[in-house]
């Protein structure tokens, strides 16, 4: 497993139990306190944050080439699913409000930092799912 | 096998040329060893330069090393 992999399993892992506990906490405080104060709950989002010290606890792959034009393939292809999840994801917000509410509703801007939380996070998760894939599973040298 | 995939001789070639691994040719052609494993099974088609310089390593033509089905 070369480095973007193991960058791409621990910001996917860090991503998720972001995700979990934060829907938790929500669902606890809509449960005690209601909406929107159950919007509070999000920022255990923020737990994702730790995806950024991989860079860190990862060092450089060993050998004389850590990256070449496949890693390069494989990270563009990231970058495009990751920006199309995320963009997709605001799209459909936007869209189930407008359903939801109407054209003439109104919806609270406090809705809009989660929104952007929310792409952010789909987006790495994206990211790390199609680094993943375009590595191959597992990523053992399977012959010498 | 999907039509126009690109098969290759490499894991043959480099039991012919003298054994050597694939992290020897890995970085005879300045690529990580995955992309070999990658390109000896067929999972990744190299761009022309790659093509090209690994089939300088065998000191062979290009279509020698890769066909088009």
């Amino acid at each position: 497993m070369n480095r973007s992999q193991k960058i791409a399993w621990f910001t996917l892992i860090v991503a998720s139990i972001g995700s979990i506990i934060s829907i938790i906490v929500v669902v606890l405080l809509a449960a005690k306190f209601g909406f929107p104060k159950a919007f509070a709950g999000f920022a255990c989002m923020a737990v994702t944050g730790l995806a950024g010290l991989a860079g860190v606890i990862f060092k450089k792959d060993k050998g004389k080439v850590a990256f070449d034009e496949r890693d390069k393939d494989i990270h563009i292809k990231a970058s495009w699913a990751g920006f199309g999840a995320s963009y997709g994801f605001v799209g459909l917000i936007c869209m189930s409000a407008w359903i939801a509410i109407g054209p003439d509703g109104t919806v609270s801007v406090n809705l809009l930092p989660n929104i952007f939380i929310g792409a952010m996070i789909i987006m790495i998760i994206a990211q790390s799912i199609t680094t993943l894939i375009g590595y191959g599973r597992g990523g053992k040298n399977v012959s010498e | 096998m999907s039509p126009n995939e690109l098969t290759n001789c490499l894991c043959r070639l480099r039991f012919e040329n003298g054994q050597i691994t694939q992290q020897q040719l890995a970085d005879k052609v300045s690529v990580t060893r995955q992309t070999i494993i990658a390109i000896e099974s067929g999972k990744y088609a190299p761009s022309l330069p790659l093509a090209f310089k690994l089939a300088q390593a065998f000191s062979m033509k290009i279509e020698d090393v890769f066909q088009l089905l």
